[in-house]
């Protein structure tokens, strides 16, 4: 195994990291409020830094990148509650601050906003978010060429029981995630990792628009910190993975019947031992990492592979 | 900033250890990169000292991690990832507000990045010092495969030949459906040849080149067995025997011998009490290569005067067997289809007379000949006694005792070797030893650890042959595991930046599975000049892919747009069927016009050839830039005619008809004057319809900003004052034209 | 010539050093046949992540007697890395390979033998040859920071001995230079808003270039603006790939575009193209017309084959009414040339009059050859 290392040269503790989709970008963000573009050059086998530049007024969270045929577009989400959408300037010279210019800003949250996706392109240019304040928010940018107009598509809250007031929510206590389901012979669907409910829920958007809350994913004993929605690759089942605070991984199979789906919790490792943070799929779906308190990485691999 | 963590002041003693990561050579980590199933793979190896030293994580003696537990029958655990920077202390990460975070490259499976990351936003903690690790680890565990790009081209060439051979003529006769199952196969094995051939040439091999060397090797020896047992099954006069011993002294050969055994034979006195002799002399005739047995033979015949002497007349005696035993090697009967058993039967007999006349004073002479004669016998427990190895026992013990026997008969012959030897755990053994026992699927399985690629061809390569047949009614594994196999190879290359296109080609051969990997895959190709984006297109354009082509061809579009080549970019877009980024293309179009009052679109529309199937908003774009060409060159009948049909086709946004309804105004002032007929009366009316549209409520902003925006310039270039918002200079003029017309049409 | 069989089949020259995959294969043709026995050509490849190779090639023929098929024996003479994919390349005199890349560069290299035999015909195939970059020019760009490819160049005839040569890129730009002079380059700007694919300077006066939406455009370079720009109303839109022109007709001008096709061109009546065949069913890469046998035009395509159309026997049928969908074409004969296994596109095309070698290099890695 090769491990090569870069050193992202921010000023405070990095909150998260996205290749761009190629592959050959990757952002960091921080809480210096900075955002970083890196781009990988071949000659000489480096990352070299393209931009940097003061993104928001608190600690940026979360970041993403839309998919190449919207341009060269990131989103990025913030302690101070806002969701921004940049757009690299070709004109620009590199590693001048201007390189990437603010095209939009969605302050629609009534709280830190913890987590961005933006959805598999198929769907256009949307992106969905979740807030402190347990909102499920989707925008699209209805027209694809004008950065600056995006539309507030649908408001959920992830609570059901809880439709009131945002502001009896404490941000210390609440932790969401969400991902997007990649495939494209679904209906759109996300997962989002329902914080103090210990759970995990699926909204699927049916042939009307809208979104409703759908299956639950639960067993967890304590917070959900991340999901993940494993790319399908031809099987005819789903997966889902989250990881918890209460140091456990699961991975959640999904098979389709006439309602909807059939949820069964197909594996729970306890090996982290404690808090597991992260967890991601690899781009087919074999391979699934966490990564939690105990220092350590893990990549997890299925058994059988069951359609082959 | 403190870069002592206050909780954890014993252990470290790194400097710029932080921000500058130490020179770990990571080459060492064997285990760690593949997946493997077996125990001994889980341990890492310890590295440098600096590492002891900092006690850092390497997850060793973890042991055996499978899980046996049913509830979890998918999963097994895997690598374990070492953070080199911190102790393994299992609360410090706990206890602050950093983590581990980890994300999968997007296009490689096996790439991943490592970070650490904080919690909680700094708003959210109290102040702590904390040593900040801003490091990303890029993490890779596939080998290149770089080296191997010649030996893939090659493989592919005959994978494909592979693939048209059932459709070829000569598949239907079984003989000659063989023949072209062993040439192919034999080009497979060329191929691998070849490449361990240029990877020798290198002259400075590493670890890495080597372990290369010895995967082909392996690769190699599997791939010849398997045609041995599985590909040539009619009667030939070739038979099973000789083929595997060609096989063993070809893949597995006999050494040479070692200096210390030389050194012993040269120094010694009497050749025929070495040891070291007599044991070379048994592995020669044990792998039948028999012209340097009796060489060795000969050189112990030692030379005698004939006196009566009764030491020199054991010499004689000696001298007689040893002739003796040369020439019954030399008699063995070759195979050929017309061997009957009688001739084995005399030759056999022959040994066994020779054998039982050997009485010699020198007991350790005598055991050895008889030991040879039983081996040439066949005599199991002779042969297998004098083999070093499982493979050398094996292939003797066919080659001896069963000469004759065909490939399905091996099996029922492996018993005595494995009672006797015991197959190392590797994968390469492990797979030999199924293949004598005809149990493919489970060598298959085996190959799975040595290589993908061994995997997949050969698997693919047994499917077109007629196993089913062979092993009786049990059915088989492999085509069902076929294309999972391919796929699993193939995925590697579609992502490399060179052999892409192979692998795609490779994906075409997979019925069910692969055109969701190229869907998957083939948008995930970086491009950045034409010619590799149009051969990206022709991929999907074979495969039917037309979502992933058209987004493909979105984003080259896109390219351009961001460098403001708008040729380009409507090009793109067009061929790729936007309509509705075309009408916004067109849009900033327009509004340049209304901010200047310039057409600054010419020389884009010019790069376009447009005809009635092109895209409608770039249509527009041609016919009014036409209009505006016309009224510059006086064609003023063509450009009326020109301007209602930009109007009537309601393809320009709402806004814009109020430009086209002022560019009537002048034209409807010259018709009157000079008494051209420029209008129909039906066209005025559909002026007056127009213009309500514009003044629709709903379009009110932008209406009144475009006309604040031609305020500016409209005077200026064209000395009319014809512009307002409420569009009554448009209404006035529809008027004035009416009544001419109908005192016109009355008189 | 007629008697070219239906199919024939590329013998495939595997060999371990090509490169890469080829994008382009090209005779150094400059030499007059008698001078040397050594056949050289050159090849350029593509899409090597790090760096790509030109690599100089001597090929032999060696004969065994009466009736028997010559055999041939490549063997590479040379050697240099190359910045970004080959995406043009051509021989000129003085032992100058000239050379465009994707990363907006011209580049020349001069081709040394270093081998210090005295008699040239009998050196014993081991001549070797250094080949030293001696101009790199980065001539086409979008912006400071993004570099344009630059797709293919044209040399201006009866200059030779100071040769002028025309480049056009993506960029959509004509700049015109001279090798060794680094001072003036002529520039054309805005010569297209698209990207420009191909150019031929068949004239002193004329250039004719052709754009990535199926426009063919002719310039005098003194000018700024196209004199006349014409399209392929049956293709239209269709981007054309490449060109060539006739031999000795120099109005004539043949094109290959995306979708497998060549059309015939009459410079001096542009409105509507000549000629149309369609002799494959992928993009046509390169065309050119047999050096002798005139009416015969090769083609190579990404669908793995090479074409060799023969217009001879073309004669135009029309339908009755509508001349727009006149069938024209339909009287060609289209040979085609394949390799059994070879599935992957082929780049690139060139021949060897004098030994009857056509030789092409694709995305196989392989060079394959025939002899016709």
């Amino acid at each position: 195994m090769s491990v090569q290392p870069f050193d992202s040269l921010h000023e405070d503790l990095i909150h998260d990291v996205a290749y761009d989709f190629y592959g050959k970008r990757f952002v960091t963000c921080s809480s210096d409020q900075k955002l970083k573009v890196w781009e990988f050059n071949q000659e000489t086998n480096t990352w070299e830094q393209v931009d940097s530049w003061k993104a928001h007024e608190c600690s940026v969270l979360k970041v993403a990148w839309a998919h190449p045929e919207f341009g060269q577009v990131i989103a990025s989400c913030s302690f101070d509650r806002s969701i921004r959408i940049w757009e690299e300037q070709e004109h620009e010279s590199k590693n001048s601050g201007k390189r990437w210019m603010e095209k939009a800003r969605l302050i629609d949250a009534k709280g830190s906003v913890q987590d961005i996706a933006f959805a598999p392109n198929f769907m256009g240019l949307r992106l969905a978010s979740i807030a402190a304040d347990g909102v499920l928010r989707i925008y699209e940018a209805l027209e694809v060429s004008d950065l600056t107009q995006w539309t507030l598509m649908d408001e959920i809250n992830v609570h059901s029981s809880r439709n009131a007031n945002p502001s009896t929510f404490k941000d210390a206590e609440e932790s969401y995630c969400l991902s997007w389901c990649p495939s494209r012979y679904q209906f759109p669907m996300i997962v989002v990792g329902c914080g103090k409910e210990n759970s995990a829920k699926i909204f699927r958007c049916d042939q009307n628009s809208k979104w409703r809350s759908c299956e639950i994913l639960d067993g967890h004993q304590d917070l959900v910190h991340d999901v993940d929605w494993a790319p399908n690759m031809g099987r005819s089942y789903q997966l889902i993975a989250t990881a918890s605070k209460d140091t456990r991984v699961r991975i959640y199979k999904l098979t389709g019947n006439k309602d909807g789906f059939k949820v069964d919790a197909v594996a729970e490792f306890l090996d982290h031992d404690r808090e597991v943070w992260k967890v991601k799929w690899n781009v087919t779906g074999t391979i699934l990492s966490s990564a939690g308190d105990d220092g350590k990485v893990r990549l997890w691999k299925g058994k059988n592979n069951i359609d082959y | 900033m403190s870069l002592f963590p206050e909780h954890n002041s014993n252990i470290l003693q790194f400097t710029p250890f932080t921000f500058e990561p130490p020179p770990v050579d990571y080459s060492q980590f064997e285990g760690i990169s593949s997946f493997p199933s077996s125990t001994q793979f889980y341990e890492a190896s310890v590295i440098t000292e600096a590492f002891l030293k900092e006690d850092a994580y390497l997850g060793k003696g973890k042991g055996k991690q499978v899980e046996e537990n049913d509830l979890k029958p998918e999963t097994r655990k895997q690598t374990i990832f070492l953070n080199p920077l911190f102790k393994y202390d299992s609360n410090f990460w706990s206890t602050s507000n950093q983590s581990t975070g980890v994300k999968f490259h997007p296009t490689r499976s096996k790439d991943f990045a490592c970070y650490v990351f904080g919690k909680e936003p700094k708003e959210k903690v109290k102040k702590e010092s904390f040593t900040l690790d801003t490091q990303i680890y890029n993490c890779s565990l596939v080998h290149d495969i770089d080296s191997r790009r010649v030996f893939y081209n090659e493989a592919f060439s005959i994978f494909r030949e592979a693939a048209r051979a059932p459709f070829s003529k000569e598949w239907r006769e079984k003989s000659m459906r063989e023949k072209l199952l062993c040439d192919i196969s034999w080009n497979y094995v060329n191929a691998i040849v070849n490449h361990i051939k240029s990877l020798q040439e290198i002259p400075i091999k590493d670890k890495q080149i080597q372990n290369e060397i010895s995967t082909f090797r392996d690769m190699m020896a599997i791939w010849e067995l398997c045609r041995i047992m599985y590909f040539i099954k009619s009667e030939r006069y070739q038979r099973l025997s000789t083929d595997l011993l060609t096989w063993l002294n070809e893949c597995y050969p006999l050494g040479a011998l070692t200096e210390e055994e030389l050194n012993e034979l040269r120094d010694s006195p009497n050749l025929r009490n070495t040891v070291t002799f007599w044991s070379r002399l048994y592995k020669l005739i044990l792998r039948g290569l028999f012209p340097q047995a009796i060489n060795f033979l000969r050189s112990i015949i030692m030379a005698v005067e004939i006196t009566s002497d009764q030491i020199i007349n054991r010499e004689i005696i000696i001298n007689d067997i040893i002739q003796s035993v040369i020439k019954c090697i030399k008699s063995r009967p070759k195979m050929s289809s017309y061997d009957t058993g009688l001739a084995w039967r005399n030759w056999l007999s022959q040994c066994s007379q020779l054998q039982k006349s050997i009485i010699l004073e020198n007991k350790f002479l005598e055991e050895n000949f008889i030991m040879i004669l039983k081996i040439l016998s066949g005599d199991p427990d002779a042969i297998l006694a004098k083999s070093s190895s499982w493979l050398e026992g094996l292939v003797a013990l066919v080659y001896h005792k069963y000469p004759k026997c065909e490939t399905s008969d091996v099996r029922s012959t492996l018993g005595p070797v494995f009672i006797r030897f015991s197959v190392h755990p590797d994968p390469t053994s492990q797979a030999l030893k199924r293949i004598f026992y005809q149990r493919i699927d489970d060598a298959l399985s085996y190959c799975k650890h040595i290589d993908p690629w061994l995997l997949s061809h050969l698997t693919d390569l047994l499917c077109k042959t007629d196993l089913d047949e062979t092993i009786g009614g049990k059915s088989l594994l492999l085509h069902q595991h076929r294309e999972g196999y391919l796929i699993k190879f193939a995925e590697p290359l579609l992502t490399h930046s060179t052999l892409w296109q192979v692998g795609f080609k490779y994906l075409e051969h997979c019925e069910k599975f692969g055109k969701v990997f190229m869907e998957e895959f083939v948008g995930k190709i970086p491009f950045d000049n034409e010619r590799k984006f149009e051969k990206i297109l022709k991929i999907c354009e074979d495969n039917g892919l037309k979502f992933d082509e058209k987004c493909i061809i979105t984003t080259m579009g896109t390219k351009y747009m961001q460098i403001k080549r708008y040729a380009s970019t409507i090009i793109y877009y067009m061929r790729a069927g936007k309509d509705e980024s075309l009408k916004a293309i067109c849009n900033i179009f327009l509004t340049q016009y209304v901010e200047s009052g310039k057409i600054m679109f010419s020389e884009v529309l010019d790069s376009i050839p447009v005809d009635k199937n092109s895209n409608e908003s770039v249509n527009f774009l041609s016919r009014y830039r036409l209009y505006h060409s016309l009224i510059q060159d006086e064609f003023y009948v063509q450009a009326a005619q020109v301007l209602v049909e930009c109007l009537r086709s309601e393809i320009s946004p709402k806004e814009f008809w109020g430009v086209l309804l002022f560019h009537t105004v002048p034209l409807m002032k010259l018709g009157r004057r000079k008494g051209i007929k420029l209008f129909e009366k039906i066209h005025i009316d559909e002026f007056i319809y127009y213009c309500s549209q514009v003044l629709d409520k709903r379009i009110e902003d932008s209406w009144l900003k475009l006309v604040q925006r031609m305020k500016r310039w409209h005077y200026k270039e064209t000395g009319y004052f014809d512009i307002s918002e409420d569009l009554n200079p448009v209404k006035i003029e529809c008027e004035r034209y009416k009544k001419n017309l109908e005192k016109n049409h009355s008189v | 010539m007629d008697n070219l069989s239906s199919t024939y089949d590329l013998l495939g020259l595997s060999t371990k050093s090509t490169g890469g995959k080829i994008s382009k294969v090209r005779f150094d043709n400059t030499k007059q046949e008698f001078e040397s026995n050594e056949v050289l050509f050159a090849t350029g490849s593509w899409d090597t992540p790090k760096e790509n190779t030109l690599l100089l090639w001597n090929v032999e023929q060696v004969s065994f007697g009466l009736g028997e098929q010559p055999s041939l024996t490549f063997s590479v003479l040379g050697k240099t890395t190359h910045e970004g994919d080959v995406t043009d390349m051509r021989f000129i005199g003085d032992n100058i390979l000239l050379t465009s890349s994707s990363n907006g560069s011209l580049n020349a290299f001069q081709i040394i033998n270093t081998n210090t035999s005295d008699f040239m015909d009998q050196s014993v195939g081991t001549s070797n040859y250094q080949l030293q970059m001696i101009m790199n020019r980065r001539l086409h760009s979008f912006t400071d920071t993004k570099n344009a490819s630059l797709n293919s160049f044209a040399i201006k005839p009866h200059s030779i001995n100071d040769p002028l040569v025309a480049t056009v890129g993506e960029d959509g730009r004509i700049v015109i230079v001279r090798i060794e002079d680094s001072v003036k380059d002529h520039v054309i700007e805005d010569a297209d808003a698209s990207s420009i694919k191909a150019i031929l300077w068949p004239r002193s006066n004329e250039i004719i270039l052709a754009n990535g939406c199926g426009q063919l455009r002719i310039f005098d370079p003194r000018e700024n603006k196209p004199t006349t720009i014409c399209h392929d109303p049956i293709n239209i839109r269709v981007p054309i790939n490449c060109l060539a022109f006739h031999p000795s007709k120099v109005h004539k001008v043949a094109s290959g575009n995306n979708k497998g096709g060549v059309t015939i061109w009459d410079t001096r009546k542009l409105t509507e193209p000549e000629k149309h065949a369609q002799p494959h069913n992928s993009r046509v890469w390169e065309v050119f017309y047999h050096p002798y046998y005139q009416e015969l035009l090769f083609s190579c395509s990404e669908d793995g084959t090479i074409g060799a159309v023969n217009f001879a026997d073309f004669t135009p049928t029309f339908s009755s009414q509508d001349s727009m969908n006149a069938v024209k074409g339909q009287n060609v004969t289209i040979r085609k040339i394949g390799f059994k296994s070879n599935e992957l596109p082929i780049n690139s095309i060139d021949y060897h009059p004098h030994s009857k070698l056509l030789i092409s290099g694709g995305d196989n890695e392989n060079l394959l050859y025939t002899l016709i």
